[in-house]
């Protein structure tokens, strides 16, 4: 997903109009970034 | 749905949304409990870390992901106008700048901003979730 569907889809969940299947995506896709964190910092180590 | 008032309509629309979310709460605590251990994972990565050793392609990776972060909390609410200020400063992120040249300002800088980020967008979903099914 890109930044901004992922933008698009936090707006949705804050409004309340996502649905149980849009707000599941939102959290997975925002698990991602905080894995492609814990690589980036892996590497820094 | 022809023939309904305009508010039935809105009834039934806001309906048909809560009971799709049925069948998904248990994915999505799980989800959430991710994100959290992530979290706490990243605070304490952060701290082993040397910031001299950050070359310029981690810092680059820090600064979009550090970006995308607070563009979602911002979007989702879970920061106020204070977080525009600091996706700016992610923005104008780069050599030359101040925060992006200095280590331990530029590790200072991501880890609070990080943290602040992640805990605005739990904060905020806990408490839509809380007044929702409360």
């Amino acid at each position: 997903m890109n930044k901004e569907d992922l933008v698009k889809l936090a707006e949705k969940v804050k409004d309340g109009s996502a649905t149980g299947q849009e707000k599941l995506d939102f959290f997975k896709e925002l698990n991602k970034v905080l894995a492609d964190i814990k690589n980036t910092l892996e590497e820094a180590k | 749905m022809e023939g309904f008032s305009p508010e039935r309509e809105q009834m039934a629309k806001q309906y048909a949304a809560e009971n799709k979310e049925e069948g998904f709460e248990v994915e999505i605590d799980a989800e959430v409990s991710k994100i959290e251990e992530n979290r706490d994972e990243i605070i304490d990565g952060l701290s082993k870390i040397d910031p001299e050793k950050l070359t310029p392609s981690i810092k680059d990776r820090f600064v979009n992901a550090g970006s995308l972060l607070v563009e979602v909390a911002l979007a989702s609410g879970g920061l106020t106008a204070m977080g525009s200020v600091v996706l700016e400063t992610f923005r104008n992120m780069g050599p030359g700048n101040t925060v992006y040249d200095n280590p331990v300002m530029f590790y200072t800088f991501f880890t609070g901003e990080l943290v602040v980020a992640v805990a605005g967008i739990m904060e905020h979903l806990r408490q839509n979730r809380k007044d929702k099914f409360s």
